[in-house]
């Protein structure tokens, strides 16, 4: 048989490689399907404008709206009602004018108006998360601090991963690009129960089963149409963590070997 | 440094449109493809820590970049062998007789089914070991170590036809 591949060798070396200049090839930019790439950007990059001013556009009006609202014109002069959008430091300003001079009538207790308007937006707590971003798992264990299982063995050209923690809430989500193959694994620790996934991808379920690995681990595997675009979720819930992967541009047997990969036990010990 | 630059991509070039070539068993696909993987490579300009890792990657591109041309296509055209082979010229019976069974095991392994073919061609033609197809394929080590050996037998199956 090895006789047998030497010939093979034989004839593969006698394959007529056509010609090509290194040159063409570096110069990407002239190619046509880069030239599309770069036109899609443009159109993209339209678009967000176009979205930036659009929001920018009745922010500007709003904002005058609200300052025109603060501005009181009275029989006396005008007022301006000033606050820093807290309901127990909120002010009004009373100024007096005289036909020569303007007087300050000094601080005013809160109109119902403004108490109104206050109600609305002071409520509202921002919580703020710390999100750190990495390019290596080496770089991200160091400070993810909590088990987590992810693929080892998957060989990709890109690996971008984002790294979500407060006190109530973690999330890994890594972003896999695999030549044309993309693969994205979410990772949480809050999310255990209610977790709808049809709604979360606003994807229409195609088909939908278990795949139990090597490991005994069962996924929830669900085959999805998003957008014209088909992708495979597969999800594990173990104890309050949801793993989910969300895989497109590959086929089942692809799905299946990272799948196999997992071996939860290692990272959720109890 | 930019002369070394050609020879090694002319080297890759030659190995990445070979190995196109025997899956997609056309020219001017192979062609195409191959171009697309060194487009890519040049746009994507990554600095690889070591040679072997540069040489995957462009297999593990092309790679996909043909079972992307299966999906989009219907490319089934039938495998001219003689057509993209260099005809021998001026050699002796001996070496044309081997020319000729040379040609007539690559037209045996083109029959193969792709995986079984893209495997052979990686192990025998490119000596890459079983760890470095399963790095390129992202199959398991036991599965390539199957594969290979059912691709064999399937082998010599089209042969006795």
């Amino acid at each position: 048989m090895d006789e047998f591949f030497e010939y093979y060798k034989d004839g593969m070396d006698s394959l007529i490689i056509p010609d090509f200049s290194i040159q063409e090839l570096k110069d990407v930019r002239q190619h046509e399907k880069y030239a599309k790439r770069r036109k899609l950007e443009c159109v993209i990059t339209t678009v967000v404008i176009s979205l930036a001013l659009s929001v920018a556009t009745p922010a500007i009006g709003y904002a005058a709206y609200v300052a025109h609202k603060k501005l009181h014109f009275t029989l006396h002069g005008f007022r301006v009602d000033s606050s820093n959008q807290s309901q127990s430091d909120a002010v009004v300003h009373k100024y007096a004018y005289n036909g020569t001079e303007l007087s300050d009538e000094g601080i005013d207790k809160i109109p119902t108006y403004i108490q109104e308007d206050l109600s609305t937006d002071v409520t509202d707590v921002q919580e703020y998360t710390k999100v750190s971003s990495f390019d290596k798992w080496e770089d991200a264990l160091e400070l993810i601090d909590f088990p987590i299982a992810y693929p080892k063995n998957i060989q990709y050209s890109e690996l971008k991963i984002v790294y979500q923690s407060d006190a109530s809430f973690k999330l890994v989500e890594a972003s896999y690009i695999v030549d044309e193959k993309e693969l994205t694994i979410n990772y949480t620790h809050f999310l255990s129960e209610g977790w709808d996934l049809s709604s979360d991808y606003n994807a229409e379920i195609v088909n939908q089963y278990t795949y139990k690995n090597k490991y005994g681990y069962e996924f929830g595997v669900m085959e999805c149409q998003y957008e014209d675009v088909n992708k495979i979720i597969a999800v594990a819930y173990i104890k309050d963590d949801v793993i989910q992967l969300s895989f497109s541009g590959c086929d089942d047997s692809a799905v299946y070997e990272i799948l196999d990969e997992f071996n939860l036990s290692v990272y959720f010990i109890s | 440094m930019a002369d070394i630059d050609e020879v090694k991509i002319r080297k890759y070039y030659s190995k990445i449109y070979k190995f196109v070539y025997m899956q997609v068993k056309n020219r001017e696909d192979a062609q195409d493809i191959t171009q697309e993987v060194f487009y890519q490579y040049f746009d994507k300009n990554i600095v690889f820590p070591d040679v072997e890792r540069e040489k995957a990657w462009l297999f593990t591109v092309a790679r996909n970049k043909c079972k992307n041309h299966w999906r989009t296509c219907w490319y089934r055209k039938i495998f001219d062998e003689m057509e993209n082979i260099s005809e021998p010229k001026d050699i002796s019976e001996n070496e044309y007789e081997r020319k000729e069974d040379a040609f007539y095991v690559v037209s045996c392994v083109s029959k193969l089914p792709y995986k079984y073919r893209e495997i052979i061609h990686l192990f025998y033609y490119e000596n890459m070991s079983i760890e470095k197809i399963s790095k390129i394929t992202g199959k398991n080590k036991s599965t390539i170590q199957t594969q290979l050996d059912r691709g064999r037998k399937l082998l010599k199956k089209i042969m006795i036809k």
